[in-house]
């Protein structure tokens, strides 16, 4: 009887044993930093991007499962195409048409951001995607019935199981799956990169030359090569929509000092991106070539240093910004197809 | 096969508790009264109190002997009133004169990403558009709140400068009893609101600095009685 039993043990001892060492480890993929680029900051040590982890978190972001009523993704708001915003929406909306306070950031070169949110307010790639999953006006749902419902599905399970080794669903797999899906979202093949790496064949032209000079001296202290942004805060003296009372920073760390800051945003593939600035005001990038040209209130209390002097560009000048800035698109991100809807 | 079954038992047990074989209870009180969810306490100024959610962290639990530390215990621990489990940490046997910890997360922690456990968000102690733990929350409601309800919200926490809220406790253990009891008595937070000013802190800044700083005052480690 007793040699019985402990044979039985034995062996569920040992398929268990098999089993677990035909459970094939995920296949981890290098995540490459650009030359003459900064270390990214994002810790990947506590989150190594695997293949299987990224196309996890890829159909996790395409996939309106996260919203209450399954009728929005991430990708809802944050589509390929044009940089992963939302485009030709000043702000965007979440279910049953619920509209949000802020456009849309791009998700490019998140690797390298140290906040998120145009207030900073999120300090970690990897809990950003809760937002929007609790957010009343985006999904406005919980993270109990994500969680619930990815782990009835027929699917899910076994690819959390490939990526992480369990088919167990929790916060913490489903957030790093994400990560692994977003800070995969590298944009560094424009035209300005090409030319930077001496790309053969490769040059501007004489117009985005100029654009390019003026650029270094009257927005590149914010707008730092080669992210083009130096991921601080700034008030560019935007007036205060009074419907939305948006205050910025100020909002997150109480400060009056924060007031009316927001978030530096990348420019790369701003020639898409549109409309623009944190409350989407501007529709066409010339706007804002206008605005940072004329338009700023020099005396405005809360005004950037770096901004209170007018450029005034003359006509020629402000095409000449355009053409550089358009050589920031990086067409072969935008239609990646790795990044795109999983068929 | 009884036997067999007694040493998985006991194998589980090791695995399970590993050395801990002694425990830490905390106590949650009110005015010295047991504090129970959703009991109505009325002072003797005739104010009354009712309590919807006690859940606190605590975190850094470190054990001293003579002024020098014999062990830090890293994990964080989500204390919570309505799930009687969450009120007990268990402990390695060993002889200590004194404890400290933190009430709440650390900065570090805080901006370590996701975490699992205690520190998983969906405890609702988890702040996602600032991203930071609530070190502290009391909610209920009471007739000196300002609300229509007459509700009182709490969630305290914050860990950037200058409106940190994480605070220490020390408490000299002079006591051998088994599990160890440290009461957490309310009624000195509760008596330092101001609730004509706020019946409601929801965010990091100035007013929850001010009503954690009352927080370490709230915990006591009653002597031998014999």
């Amino acid at each position: 009887m007793k040699i019985n039993i402990l044979f039985f043990f034995f062996c569920i001892f040992s398929i268990g044993l098999i089993s677990f060492s035909i459970q094939s480890d995920p296949e981890l993929i290098e995540f490459v930093v650009p030359k003459k680029w900064p270390k990214p900051v994002y810790n990947f040590a506590k989150n190594p991007v695997s293949e299987e982890g990224f196309q996890l978190g890829r159909k996790l972001f395409y996939d309106p499962i996260l919203s209450r009523d399954s009728t929005i993704s991430c990708a809802s708001c944050h589509l390929q195409y044009t940089g992963f915003t939302h485009v030709d929406h000043a702000v965007s909306h979440g279910i049953e048409g619920r509209k949000g306070t802020r456009n849309s950031p791009v998700l490019i070169n998140l690797a390298w951001n140290s906040t998120f949110h145009w207030d900073g307010g999120v300090n970690n790639l990897e809990v950003q995607g809760i937002n929007p999953i609790k957010h009343p006006a985006e999904m406005d749902n919980t993270l109990e019935e994500v969680i619930h419902r990815l782990s009835i599905s027929e699917t899910y399970p076994a690819l959390f199981k490939k990526a992480f080794g369990s088919t167990e669903i929790n916060t913490s797999t489903i957030m790093k799956a994400l990560t692994q899906y977003t800070v995969s979202l590298v944009s560094s093949n424009s035209k300005y990169d090409q030319v930077q790496r001496k790309e053969k064949g490769i040059v501007f032209t004489d117009q985005e030359k100029r654009g390019l000079i003026l650029f270094q001296a009257h927005c590149a202290s914010c707008h730092k090569e080669p992210l083009f942004t130096n991921s601080f805060f700034a008030s560019n003296g935007l007036k205060i929509d009074s419907l939305l009372n948006d205050v910025g920073r100020y909002s997150i760390t109480q400060q009056p000092k924060d007031s009316m800051q927001f978030k530096i945003p990348t420019l790369r593939n701003i020639e898409f991106t549109f409309p623009y600035m944190h409350d989407g005001r501007f529709r066409k990038l010339k706007d804002v070539i206008n605005y940072y040209s004329e338009g700023i209130n020099t005396k405005d209390r809360h005004l950037s240093s770096q901004l209170n002097k007018s450029m005034n560009f003359n006509e020629m000048q402000k095409k000449d910004l355009l053409a550089f800035l358009y050589t920031l698109t990086d067409k072969s991100f935008l239609y990646n197809k790795r990044f795109s809807f999983p068929k | 096969m009884k036997i067999l079954l007694l040493i998985v038992t006991l194998l589980f047990q090791v695995f399970i508790f590993g050395q801990e074989n002694s425990r830490l209870q905390l106590t949650p009180l009110f005015n010295g009264l047991p504090l129970e969810l959703d009991k109505n306490y009325i002072l003797d100024d005739s104010s009354w109190y009712k309590f919807s959610t006690c859940r606190f962290y605590l975190s850094n639990l470190s054990f001293f002997k003579e002024g020098k530390l014999k062990e830090l215990d890293n994990e964080a621990y989500l204390i919570d009133l309505e799930e009687p489990t969450r009120l007990f940490i268990g402990i390695k046997n060993m002889q200590f004169d004194q404890i400290s910890f933190s009430i709440g997360i650390d900065s570090t922690t805080n901006v370590a990403g996701i975490l699992d456990g205690a520190l998983d968000p969906i405890n609702g102690m988890y702040w996602a558009w600032n991203s930071g733990y609530i070190n502290f929350k009391l909610e209920g409601t009471s007739s000196q709140s300002t609300e229509k309800n007459k509700s009182f919200e709490f969630h305290l926490g914050g860990y950037l400068a200058p409106y940190q809220t994480i605070q220490t406790v020390n408490l000299p253990i002079q006591t051998n009893s088994d599990p160890i009891i440290i009461h957490v008595d309310i009624y000195a937070f509760i008596r330092s609101i101001d609730f004509k000013k706020s019946s409601n802190v929801m965010i990091p800044g100035l007013n929850a600095v001010k009503l954690s700083s009352v927080l370490p005052s709230i915990f006591s480690v009653l002597p031998n009685e014999n």
